[in-house]
């Protein structure tokens, strides 16, 4: 199981007129098969961090090794899964073929019999087997979305980066995917980084929660929460998750205060 | 398909043709001014029209210059999505094509190529290849903004990102592109035709119009506005088909 190690990451996006600090030496662990959730106000660099640990982006100083190795190596190995904000979907596609499209991409390293496996195993477990041969035009945004979750995770990868991974739904849904995606990180066992704005996600699937300041972002506070996976919809109700969402929302509004005065 | 869908557009014709029939037979119109729907009836079954003969040639023409230029559109909306490099270079130009009228253009490429069908083919195709090169390439560039860091995330090659995302998603584009084609493909030919040449309908209406043989005018006419409908019929519905496979 895979380490992430980020040592003084920094960043900025620079343009001819100005220069845009988003990160600011953030240094931190995830440990093998820990979820660590990141959480911070709207447009402090969440996904700014996510793409960089993903060798989407080049961070402008710092290193983030996984296993010793830059996360571009693990990538073209395809032992990182990501799940964008949006489903992005491929309208022309099947559900099926949707979920399996990471396997068609670059070196083609997979047995077919056991991708197909694995891709019933996964429609199985996001309930979506009926639906294999639908097309996303056809599915709800629930649906959609974990179409989009069982695509990042059908080549087990060994690191899973969730960007906001329930954007964009209503509560209902929200809720009862909160406790599909425990499942899955349970199921899965891979060292998983997701980044949320909601306090109730990012206590419900974190083991550790890192709370980040405004823009340039840095570590503000880091929340130990060591409830067991899978995580339910009943302990989501109780006292212990509640005062920890109180304590993490106090902490964000103070920051808040504190930046507006 | 919605049964109004079909009925509506033919009642409106019709009573177009009815209103117009009258008025000209009332307002006793010159023929050579404005012919009745009857004459051009007439015109167009009329064994001197050379109707079969005149049609065959411009859809043979009108297919080629629609083949040919579409697929030159195709491949240079490909170029223009994939090098930046090549964006810089012709992008300029090619949107400047657009602005060239068809009918200075004509003369030119008939000193070029000659007086046969090629010139003819090479008119229709210049009209067609804008259409589909600017679409092609707003198709392929979209496909960006949804799907290039997930291909990145997973190494695809530059070829599967192009055939697994690009041309799919920019499908609906080029199908667009195409059904402008469709039409641009009939205009090119004909207007190619104006121009020394002996048959053809755009010659049909040359020599029609020196006759003041207005009903025949308008015979050419009617067939070369039903053939553009055809052919834009003909691209409809391979992309109804393409998108019943695929949607």
């Amino acid at each position: 199981m895979s380490r992430v190690v980020i040592d003084r990451l920094s960043h900025a996006f620079t343009s001819r007129k100005e220069k845009l600090a988003v990160l600011d030496k953030l240094s931190f662990e995830v440990y093998p098969e820990e979820v660590v959730t990141i959480l911070g106000p709207s447009g402090c660099g969440k996904s700014t961090l996510l793409r960089c640990l993903a060798g989407l982006l080049v961070p402008s100083e710092g290193t983030i090794e996984i296993d010793g190795q830059f996360p571009a190596t693990l990538r073209q190995k395809k032992e990182l899964g990501f799940g964008f904000q949006e489903p992005s979907l491929m309208d022309w596609r099947t559900v099926a073929d949707n979920i399996a499209l990471p396997s068609e991409l670059g070196i083609q390293n997979g047995v077919p019999s056991e991708l197909k496996r694995r891709l019933d195993d996964m429609l199985n477990i996001i309930q979506m087997t009926d639906f294999r041969r639908h097309y996303p035009s056809q599915l709800s945004a629930g649906m959609k979305h974990r179409t989009a979750l069982a695509r990042a995770l059908i080549l087990e990868p060994k690191v899973l980066l969730l960007d906001e991974p329930l954007a964009g739904l209503d509560l209902l849904t929200r809720r009862e995917l909160m406790g599909q995606i425990s499942i899955l990180l349970e199921r899965q066992k891979c060292t998983t980084v997701i980044v949320t704005h909601s306090v109730e996600e990012a206590i419900f699937w974190g083991d550790r929660v890192i709370l980040l300041t405004h823009r340039p972002a840095s570590i503000m506070q880091i929340v130990e929460h060591r409830e067991r996976h899978p995580r339910t919809l009943t302990y989501a109700e109780s006292i212990e998750f509640h005062n920890l969402v109180d304590q993490c929302s106090d902490m964000i509004l103070g920051l808040s205060q504190r930046t507006n005065e | 398909m919605n049964k109004k869908k079909i009925i509506v557009p033919i009642a409106v014709l019709l009573a177009v043709l009815a209103t117009w029939e009258i008025a000209t037979r009332l307002a006793n119109v010159p023929i050579y001014v404005l012919p009745a729907p009857s004459y051009v009836a007439q015109a167009i079954f009329d064994p001197r029209t050379q109707l079969l003969k005149h049609t065959s040639i411009t859809v043979g023409e009108s297919v080629c210059g629609l083949l040919i230029g579409s697929l030159v559109g195709l491949c240079l909306g490909m170029i223009l999505a994939e090098s930046k490099s090549a964006r810089l270079a012709f992008l300029p130009y090619v949107i400047g094509s657009n602005a060239v009228p068809v009918v200075a253009i004509a003369p030119l490429v008939v000193m070029w190529f000659g007086y046969g069908f090629l010139s003819r083919a090479v008119v229709s195709a210049f009209l067609c290849f804008f259409p589909l090169c600017i679409n092609a390439y707003r198709g392929l560039q979209e496909a960006d903004t949804h799907f290039r860091e997930l291909f990145d995330v997973y190494g695809a090659t530059r070829s599967q990102y192009l055939l697994k995302a690009r041309l799919p998603y920019a499908m609906p584009f080029i199908f667009a592109g195409a059904k402008l084609n469709a039409t641009y493909a009939v205009i090119g030919a004909v207007v190619a035709e104006f121009i020394g040449t002996t048959a053809g309908l755009g010659y049909g209406m040359v020599h029609a119009s020196y006759n003041l043989d207005t009903p025949r005018l308008w015979a050419y006419l009617v067939v070369s506005i039903t053939l553009g409908i055809s052919f834009y019929g003909i691209v409809w519905f391979l992309e109804f088909w393409y998108r019943r496979r695929h949607e």
